[in-house]
């Protein structure tokens, strides 16, 4: 038995370290940087650096991070327009590294502000960032390689492939993962809800507050979500597979508010062809979609064969060595990839519920949830005031705030510090909350007879009530 | 029904779509939500706002009817019929504010705190203003002045305040002089801020009337030849104006001026006058009862003069009667909580606080719907969210 796993660990090594085309790793690059681009000038167009950085007067901190700070809306203005160079330079290959790094470090700080401005796919351009940052994306096709042709190379090894793979395949798979849930897999829920609101889509509009459709729509997105790594991985159904997603991306981008996250994953999604396929489109011959799912030059294990490669480095040495540092990051990375979506099972509750675990998770579009939060100081002698949110946050914040527990925790501290500033002294402060889950009937989320300010979001949250055990409803049809 | 959905799963693999050549929602004898925009737009909101244009065309003439008899030295009925003519304007206005949507929602509410600014009110400013005016009206110029010294509250401040003593920290330049003349230095001003809200009144009406801006037909519109991209958007669009019941009604004009809620005077279930609304005329009672009976009309579809599809038709549409039957019993009990108020809300305030206490807890269960389960069920959005991304 440890021989065959001895022998399979030693083929796994093998084919990470064996040469692979470089070609789609820089095209990586380049899509991950233009599509960045884009998503940079469209947050600069909207409005929204007004909205998200300049309106609100207090931000939700994570943890250890309370000390990030937005700048004045011009800085911040600024900050973005840096990032959409940033992001150009990433696309074109100029000083790849220290771009990509600036990017992500200047991409994070714009989500660290605020709980309330976390999605799952800027989370995962921090992800990307960070590994094209590593991985020497810059090697061909860009402006680094012009400047100095000694970076050159044809190859690189499977792992890197293997890699931004794995990390865009965590996405699609928890993503299904997290759908396994009652609401979604028995009641559509909240699917019926959204695509309730959208009968007024062209065509299939007028079917879609059929509850059915929700249901049949619902399976369809687990199905995907939890399968398409695999489809995408089998060369015979790559192709297919693809078209699939697009289809899959378009149709949710176009019902759903969903912004950029359609196009990063299609383009993310590139990466599950032959690291070659990029050559496709140099050869000057067109597309040749069937080609194109077929791997040829990924199984070389020395040069690729494709024209361009000719003034390429070849790398003489078949068999690169992975460093054990890279190694050791390589398994820290996938462990908390794998890990950090699946923590909410570690805690007890239903995580749609109380949130312990949701974010950093993949847990995409799987809750639709609405909540009224007001706060109360309650003193010594019986008497008690009512803080509501609006008077610290944004319609937007305080949505946000009023589903999430710990956000809720956070903003409770900071009243009980603002009252204590303007004076108040001898209370405690509670939350009366009630919110509702994917339609049903609002219960309270937080335990109201608990003092926050006891409270530090550490270890269970015994002061969050256990989830409604109300049927999910349904939306039903406006005919 | 299964061919329908089959065609459904065909055409979202392949992300279909095109222009329909029908109006989506349009059944003929089903609940639909342009039908809803229509009936809140042309039965409900229009009307209102053509009452408060009628009641506003006859604040100048009352005011400068004031004017006139203070400068004759007799002012006889006139201060009566002039305050008397406010509060009319207020009331139909405290009618309109309770939803605003369209032409008053634009430009950061512009026009609507053109005609009433509250809770943006300076005294000080008034003062400044009432000073200026007197010595050198040409120099006042209405249309550069901020929304804190104009509108209906100024005009309220102007017409009731009784005080000859300013509320600036030092005198504004002239306010020593004016002595015996301030009464008439505040009606001059007064009047010329009635005929702005009068002209704003004109103006937002205009924007409503199919004739005129159309807003009307813009809502009925939505989806079809209008600038509101879809019914839903319209109905989300309503549906902020309607968040009004709770930051204002709830949390400022009760929770606040009660010290319920945290307020500016730092005091706890004791009243703040300094945040009671319409506080020189008292006219706050009223204030409430209108934007509720507003907010009923709005839900329920049904005015005095007209029935139609309202909120509760759409939640019961959507197969929640439940929710549509304990929001309009919460509604109602708040309704005949305010009613039950004094006329005097600062009266109340100080004779009758667990009146005021009682109102507020009966419209907070109004809320704690609205902004949960009634949001979540048409999948709506919150006031004035940007429509940043989802994930």
């Amino acid at each position: 038995m440890f021989e065959v796993s001895s022998s399979l660990g030693d083929r796994i090594a093998a084919a990470a370290v064996r040469p692979v085309d470089i070609a789609s790793l820089a095209a990586f690059r380049i899509i991950f940087g233009a599509v960045m681009f884009l998503g940079i000038l469209r947050f600069l167009a909207t409005g929204w650096i007004e909205k998200m950085y300049g309106e609100p007067h207090f931000f939700f901190a994570y943890p250890g991070f309370d000390w990030v700070r937005p700048w004045p809306v011009w800085g911040m203005y600024l900050h973005y327009s840096v990032l959409a160079v940033l992001a150009l330079a990433i696309a074109l290959g100029a000083f790849h590294r220290i771009a990509t790094l600036l990017f992500v470090i200047g991409f994070a700080y714009t989500q660290l502000i605020d709980v309330t401005n976390y999605l799952n796919h800027h989370y995962l351009v921090v992800l990307l960032g960070m590994l094209l940052a590593w991985l020497p994306a810059n090697a061909l096709w860009s402006i680094d390689v012009w400047r100095d042709p000694q970076l050159r190379r044809a190859t690189i090894s499977a792992w890197m492939v293997w890699l931004l793979r794995f990390q865009v395949g965590v996405v699609y798979v928890f993503a299904g993962l997290a759908k396994a849930k009652v609401d979604w897999l028995l009641g559509g829920q909240p699917l019926n809800l959204w695509l309730a609101a959208r009968t007024e889509t062209p065509i299939v509009g007028p079917l879609l507050d059929e509850p059915r459709v929700a249901l049949a729509m619902a399976w369809a997105g687990f199905l995907f979500d939890t399968t398409i790594v695999a489809w995408l991985s089998w060369r015979r159904t790559r192709l297919v597979a693809y078209v699939v997603l697009i289809a899959f991306h378009g149709f949710t981008g176009y019902l759903f508010n969903i912004g950029m996250f359609p196009l990063i994953m299609t383009s993310a999604a590139l990466i599950f062809f032959p690291p070659s396929w990029p050559r496709r489109f140099r050869r000057g011959d067109g597309v040749n979609l069937v080609h194109l799912s077929q791997p040829k030059v990924d199984k070389v294990d020395t040069v690729p064969r494709v024209t361009s490669a000719k003034v390429d480095k070849v790398d003489t040495v078949p068999r690169m060595i992975v460093p054990r540092v890279t190694r050791i990051i390589i398994a820290i990375h996938v462990v908390l990839q794998l890990a950090l979506p699946l923590r909410h099972h570690l805690y007890p509750g239903d995580v749609l519920w109380n949130e312990d675990g949701m974010r950093f998770a993949w847990h995409v579009m799987i809750r639709e949830k609405h909540g009224s939060a007001m706060f109360e100081a309650r003193f010594a002698d019986g008497r008690r005031l009512e803080i509501p949110p609006s008077n610290y946050l944004t319609w937007r914040q305080e949505r946000e705030m009023g589903a999430q527990p710990d956000l809720i925790l956070q903003l409770a501290h900071h009243i009980g510090d603002d009252l204590h500033a303007k004076g108040y002294r001898g209370f405690t402060l509670h939350a009366n909350t009630r919110v509702s889950l994917n339609g049903r009937s609002p219960e309270p989320l937080i335990d109201p007879a608990v003092n926050l300010l006891a409270i530090r979001d550490l270890g269970p949250r015994t002061w969050v009530l256990g989830a409604p055990a109300s049927v999910v409803p349904h939306v039903m049809p406006l005919r | 029904m299964s061919s329908r959905v089959s065609l459904l799963v065909v055409l979202s693999a392949f992300g279909c779509g095109g222009e329909s050549a029908t109006r989506p929602d349009a059944t003929p004898d089903g609940f639909d939500r342009s039908a809803l925009l229509e009936h809140i737009g042309g039965s409900v909101l229009l009307p209102i706002q053509g009452g408060f244009a009628v009641r506003a065309s006859e604040l100048p003439a009352a005011v400068d009817a004031y004017c006139t008899a203070l400068d004759g030295g007799s002012v006889g009925a006139t201060q009566a019929a002039a305050r008397t003519a406010w509060a009319s304007a207020t009331d139909a206005w405290e009618r309109a504010d309770a939803l605003i949507v369209g032409p008053a929602a634009m430009d950061n509410r512009a026009l609507r705190d053109r005609i009433y600014s509250w809770p943006l009110l300076s005294t000080c400013g008034i003062d400044r203003d009432t000073a200026a005016h007197w010595t050198n009206p040409a120099s006042y110029d209405i249309t550069t002045k901020l929304a804190n010294v104009r509108s209906l509250a100024a005009i309220e401040y102007l017409l009731f305040a009784t005080a000859t003593t300013h509320t600036c920290a030092t005198a504004p330049n002239g306010w020593d002089a004016l002595a015996a003349e301030l009464p008439r230095a505040r009606c001059r001003l007064a009047s010329v801020i009635a005929h702005d809200v009068a002209g704003a009144a004109v103006t937002l009406h205009a924007a409503w009337r199919p004739d005129g801006g159309d807003f009307v037909g813009e809502l009925a519109r939505a989806g079809e030849s209008s600038s509101i991209r879809s019914a839903h958007e319209g109905v989300n669009r309503i549906t902020d104006g309607i968040f009004y019941i709770d930051r204002m009604v709830k949390d400022m004009k009760l929770g606040e001026a009660a010290g319920i809620a945290v307020n500016a005077c730092g005091s706890v279930m004791t009243p703040c006058l300094r945040e009671v609304e319409l506080q020189y005329g008292d006219r706050a009672t009223f204030a409430i009862r209108a934007n509720l009976l507003t907010l009923r009309e709005a839900f329920t579809g049904t005015t005095g003069t007209a029935s139609g599809p309202g909120f509760d038709d759409f939640l019961i549409a959507v197969g929640h009667p439940e929710l549509a039957e304990r929001m309009l019993a919460n509604l109602d009990a708040s309704i005949a909580k305010a009613a039950a108020l004094p006329d005097s809300f600062l009266g109340a305030l100080s004779t009758d606080y667990q009146s005021v206490v009682a109102a507020h807890s009966a419209v907070k269960l109004f809320t704690d719907d609205l902004k949960s389960q009634f949001l979540t069920v048409l999948a709506l959005e919150i006031p004035d969210d940007v429509a940043a991304d989802n994930d």
